[in-house]
């Protein structure tokens, strides 16, 4: 009866609801061990097997912590070296195994002519949160080795860090330094603090199963097949695949941010309205999937040198991280063209900051003006992104590109021509309120005024998303798109 | 674009405020208690909202019209799926009670199995008495989860169903359906206007009738397309039984047969094959190619005169081996449901529906099926009417197997007329 556990679901609601109920019931010293078992027994729920990766992978990262913490110099270094290398061996496994191979395959067999290596392929399915996981555990390594974050001896405590249920399928990507501690302090119940979770995750609810959900059927008429598609429906499934997969992503990531908070364990923020970003840069840093941008800054773009290299070793290590960044996300090379192509955007920009702010000075445009005219461009920098990143192939993302492009004059006349259904209607309209409340919550800080307003004004909201959610949720689409990668 | 600090600070500062007045746990219960409460009023709302829908825009849904026929003894309750179902399309019910003086239910139900039948039969009979069960027999119902649980499972089945206690208990009693039973208690489903099966789907806001794709059909002749039968008996059974004639090397120990692509034909390994010249069999061990892609089966003859192949030795593929678990499971729901009408009093019949003769040809083990079907009717003493070949005409079809206007005419003035009579009192 209980299988694949997501929090989109009714039974994840009971299970979460008698969590919490027994979580508040217990002594504070118990609830580590609650959360634990919740989080086993939910990880369990999508394969048994897959908790005993994640036992086993747990353990490894701590008795290694433990081993090197002991340590000093290079045997520290080399036993980090073999802690890191050690935590990404499933990864590499099961992620990138068969990529490695096919590429491997197209390069021996179809560019050099050989005949094939006939290695065997590995059938086994990506464990849900792998990823995401390993990078957790990647970094409580490397924090430890820094001396950042004290060793964390209590087993318990280091593999709830790792299995925490409500960031273990999609993130945030949260640092030990700032979970482990809270895992010290007793926490009271606070009303307002459960009810500001729950709001949360109403809203985060909203977006992926009213919005996403419902996008997801025209983006994927549009991306099945682009050569069949009209370039209409190629350019609304476009923008449409740019919502869906923000809407998604960042609902349960505020679902996450949400059933922590009713716990009264504090996650990182993930997502900060990204299409209101001025710059890629802003986009990255400060706005979408914020965790795993931050992961990359401190782990892989730092160590690389940093921005305190020569200019051109800066452009070369920006486009590096985001490369690597894009196979995070999938094993093919359509994310590693997507990654690499945010990473290009990022060393243009920087190289052409000078000049673009001469530029809009003798032009004299206004500031806002200037801001909006930003805001557009990097929508739709990257949105070119993400039509690699939503292709099957490069060919069906050219394939999009070159229709759309080819019929670029005619669009107009194409769009006003086009019959447009009830359901493609009311995702305009979604789009438009979603829109709306982000504009609202940019420049006014919506939530956090609706929290100080009256009590029948804060109901009102939450029966009105609560309603959204029964009259127009598209409950037949379940799984979370990150849950993939 | 600004990000509101000053706003969000003052915000911040009055926020934080806010959180020193922490909630005690019993303020919370309290008020979430009467959140609850309150939701649960304005779900009411909603709900009778969907309700006022259903009784405005639903017609041929079977337990709208259960619920909503006069309480009444029936002379006739039909069960079954879609190939009985279209005899309630437009006004075919109304002049099959004419033309057999004869009151009469159809609860036809589209990839309905047995398990769904008794479902609407417990239904019926919760609110309706009947003199006479009659149940149209179709091999693939008895094969497949997707015609029973799965079909059971299908909010959709209940989101035009007017809310009736008596539904709600029988689809809690019934261990298949109560998940769902609940759904359709509480009205999640059928609250839920905009469900997206297809894109543009608003289900309470439109007619029934469009979603019964026959109802479109009802006066067409079928064209009648080979590709469209293939992927008509596909899409029932998963494998279509084929013949043909063995034309690769002589003396061979696999058939190959350059005019087939078995695996368009469902043919998995395990299935069995026979070679009717020869008189042997074989369990198929794999696919290969030989001259075409898929055109050859291996596996080794046993039981015949010379177990191999020859120059055109026909051979029988009858179909994909019949899930006997499966089954034996949905022929068990057909006896409990012979056992149950005759222990209510009540008369059953069992009816073989018409078909074209080459789509019966295509049905996969559909002469091993009928031989159960005569055995379940020997046992129980119902009676058992196989019209199988009774409208031979294609052109009296709507499409691969559906009778039309015509030919459902054609059916029930010749053949259904004469069991559908009512017994003298």
């Amino acid at each position: 009866m209980l299988h694949n556990l997501l929090p989109n679901t009714l039974p994840f609601l009971g299970f979460f609801a008698g969590l919490v109920a027994v979580y508040y019931l217990i002594p504070h010293r118990f609830r580590w061990l609650l959360l634990l078992l919740g989080s086993l027994f939910f990880y369990g729920t999508f394969k048994l097997g897959y908790v005993a990766l994640l036992a086993g992978f747990t353990l490894f990262v701590y008795l290694m912590s433990l081993v090197m913490a002991a340590r000093q110099g290079g045997q520290r270094r080399g036993l980090l070296v073999g802690g890191l290398v050690g935590g990404v061996v499933p990864l590499l496994v099961f992620k990138y195994y068969n990529f490695f191979l096919g590429s491997l395959d197209t390069v021996w067999v179809s560019w050099l002519g050989l005949s094939d290596l006939s290695i065997t392929r590995l059938g086994w399915l990506l464990p849900a949160g792998l990823s995401f996981f390993t990078f957790s555990c990647m970094s409580y390594l490397v924090d430890v080795y820094r001396e950042k974050l004290p060793l964390e001896k209590h087993l318990g405590r280091m593999a709830l860090y790792v299995a925490f249920f409500p960031k273990l399928l999609a993130g945030p990507i949260d640092r030990a330094t700032t979970f482990l501690p809270q895992l010290l302090k007793p926490v009271r119940f606070n009303g307002e603090d459960v009810a500001l979770g729950l709001q949360m995750m109403l809203w985060g609810l909203v977006k992926k199963v009213v919005i996403a959900d419902r996008l997801v059927v025209f983006v994927n008429q549009a991306y099945q097949s682009p050569g069949l598609a009209s370039p209409v429906d190629l350019v609304i499934g476009s923008y449409f695949f740019a919502f869906q997969i923000y809407c998604d992503f960042s609902g349960y990531t505020d679902m996450a941010i949400g059933m922590s908070r009713v716990l009264g364990i504090n996650l990182m923020e993930n997502f900060r309205r990204p299409f209101f970003s001025t710059s890629m840069s802003e986009f990255w840093s400060q706005r979408w999937h914020i965790s795993l941008t931050r992961w990359m800054r401190d782990y892989v773009f730092i160590p690389l040198g940093g921005s305190r290299v020569g200019k051109w070793r800066l452009y070369l290590n920006l486009v590096i991280v985001f490369a690597v960044s894009g196979l995070w996300h999938g094993a093919a090379w359509t994310f590693v063209l997507w990654g690499t192509l945010m990473g290009v955007y990022q060393s243009l920009e920087l190289m052409t900051a000078g000049i673009r702010h001469k530029i809009a000075q003798a032009l004299r445009v206004p500031v806002k003006v200037g801001a909006v005219l930003s805001v557009l461009t990097v929508f739709h920098l990257v949105l070119t992104g993400m039509v690699f990143f939503r292709a099957s192939s490069f060919h069906d993302a050219w394939t999009v590109f070159s229709r759309v492009g080819k019929a670029f004059t005619a669009l107009p006349g194409q769009f006003a021509d086009k019959a447009y259904s009830r359901e493609l209607l009311l995702s305009f309209g979604l789009l438009g309120a979603l829109v709306i409340v982000e504009v609202m919550e940019e420049r006014w800080n919506l939530w956090e005024k609706l929290r100080v307003r009256p009590v029948y004004v804060r109901w009102a909201v939450y029966y009105a998303l609560a309603l959204s959610l029964i009259a127009l949720g598209v409950w037949q689409q379940t799984r979370f798109v990150y849950m993939s990668f | 674009m600004q990000s509101g600090q000053s706003a969000g600070e003052k915000g911040q500062v009055v926020q934080q405020a806010r959180m020193t007045r922490a909630w005690g746990g019993k303020r919370f219960l309290w008020r979430g208690l009467l959140f609850v409460l309150v939701g649960l009023v304005l779900y009411s709302g909603v709900y009778a909202y969907s309700e006022s829908l259903v009784y405005k825009h639903t017609e041929l849904n079977r337990f709208f019209k259960i619920k909503t026929a006069e309480a009444s003894t029936y002379d006739y309750v039909l069960l079954g799926a879609s190939h009985v179902l279209v005899f309630d399309l437009r006004d075919m019910n109304d002049r099959l009670e004419k033309m057999t003086g004869a009151k009469i239910m159809n609860l036809g139900e589209m990839g309905g199995g047995p398990t769904v039948s008794r479902v609407l039969l417990d239904y019926f009979l919760a609110r309706h008495q009947t003199r006479t069960v009659v149940y149209y027999v179709d091999s693939a119902l008895f094969y497949f989860q997707d015609w029973n649980e799965g079909r059971l499972k299908d909010v959709a089945l209940y989101q035009r169903a007017p809310f009736d206690p008596a539904l709600v208990k029988v689809l809690l009693q019934n261990p298949a359906t109560r998940w769902v039973g609940l759904d359709y208690l509480f009205g999640f489903s059928k609250n839920n206007f905009w469900v997206t099966e297809t894109i543009n789907k608003s289900i309470l806001f439109k007619s029934d009738i469009s979603g019964f794709p026959q109802a479109g059909r009802f006066t067409r002749v079928n064209p009648a397309l080979p590709q469209f039968d293939r992927v008509r008996v596909m899409y029932l059974f998963g494998s279509i039984r084929t013949t043909g004639k063995h034309n690769g090397e002589a003396n061979a120990t696999s058939l190959t047969d350059t005019t087939k692509d078995f695996s368009n034909l469902g043919v998995a390994v395990g299935d069995t094959l026979i070679n009717t010249t020869d008189g042997s069999s074989t369990k198929i061990t794999a696919i290969t190619t030989t001259t075409k892609p898929n055109d050859t089966l291996v596996g080794v003859l046993a039981g015949g005169a010379e177990n191999d192949w020859d120059v055109g030795d026909e051979y029988l593929y009858p179909g994909r081996e019949v899930n006997q678990e499966l089954f034996q499971r949905y022929m068990g729901e057909l006896e409990d449901m012979i056992t149950y009408v005759k222990e209510q009093g009540m008369r059953m019949i069992l009816i073989r529906d018409p078909m074209p003769e080459r789509i019966y040809r295509m049905y996969p083990n559909e002469a091993w099926f009928e031989g159960q079907i005569k055995d379940v009717a020997a046992k129980y003493g119902v009676e058992l009417y196989d019209f199988t070949h009774s409208v031979p005409n294609e052109k009296l079809y709507m499409d691969e197997d559906h009778l039309n206007e015509a030919g459902m005419m054609f059916f029930a003035e010749n053949f259904l007329k004469k069991v559908l009579t009512v017994p003298a009192s």
